[in-house]
């Protein structure tokens, strides 16, 4: 699954702590999203898009073979 | 921060590790201690010693295993998932793969106790655990 996630933040000026600490998880968890070795759970996905105020769907998108 | 992602984080308390870790050193402690004051003791003795710091060893290894992170979400609880399943694995491939390498080595064949067993996956989980959390720095 491939995400936009790093765009995104990039639009708001986040950094990878920011949004970490504003949907509850470790920084390093939001390195390992951005970088498509690890797949949010559908909970976090949502806070994810919300911060963004956006789809799930607009930041998330499946590839190939997922 | 919040670090209360998903709705219940099982596990007990971090200052868990530090108690385990304790419990672990006094272990190795007595067993060196034992070795050099009373080499020559009973066998009943030994065999008697032997169980319970094992017992003890098992123990100390549980509580580090159980004891949640300082920051514990769901990327931390999917590896420590997955990583238990490895140890898992690790532990029946050992129970397996053992008597074949006595066979081999010709040494006479000897079962694993469930302790041995025990320790041998604990300590296999905390070093991949460990291992893949290094990774993620």
């Amino acid at each position: 699954m491939k995400n936009s996630l790093k765009v995104e933040r990039a639009k708001l000026d986040l950094t990878q702590q920011d949004l970490a600490d504003r949907v509850g998880v470790s920084r390093q968890t939001i390195n390992s999203i951005e970088a498509g070795r690890y797949v949010p759970s559908t909970v976090l996905a949502i806070k994810i898009a919300q911060v963004f105020k956006a789809t799930v769907n607009a930041i998330f998108q499946l590839e190939e073979g997922d | 921060m919040n670090t209360q992602n998903t709705p219940k984080q099982r596990g007990i308390p971090n200052y868990f590790k530090k108690i385990g870790l304790a419990v672990i050193v006094m272990v190795v402690a007595a067993v060196v201690l034992l070795k050099t004051w009373n080499p020559e003791a009973a066998q009943h003795t030994k065999d008697l010693f032997n169980v319970f710091t094992m017992n003890v060893l098992i123990i100390g290894l549980l509580l580090i295993a159980l004891a949640k992170d300082k920051v514990e979400d769901e990327m931390i609880s999917s590896i420590k998932i997955k990583t238990m399943a490895f140890a898992f694995i690790f532990g029946v491939l050992i129970v397996i793969i053992r008597p074949i390498i006595d066979l081999i080595s010709n040494d006479p064949i000897t079962g694993l106790t469930g302790q041995e067993v025990v320790v041998q996956m604990l300590v296999v989980y905390l070093i991949v655990y460990y291992l893949q959390k290094r990774k993620l720095r």
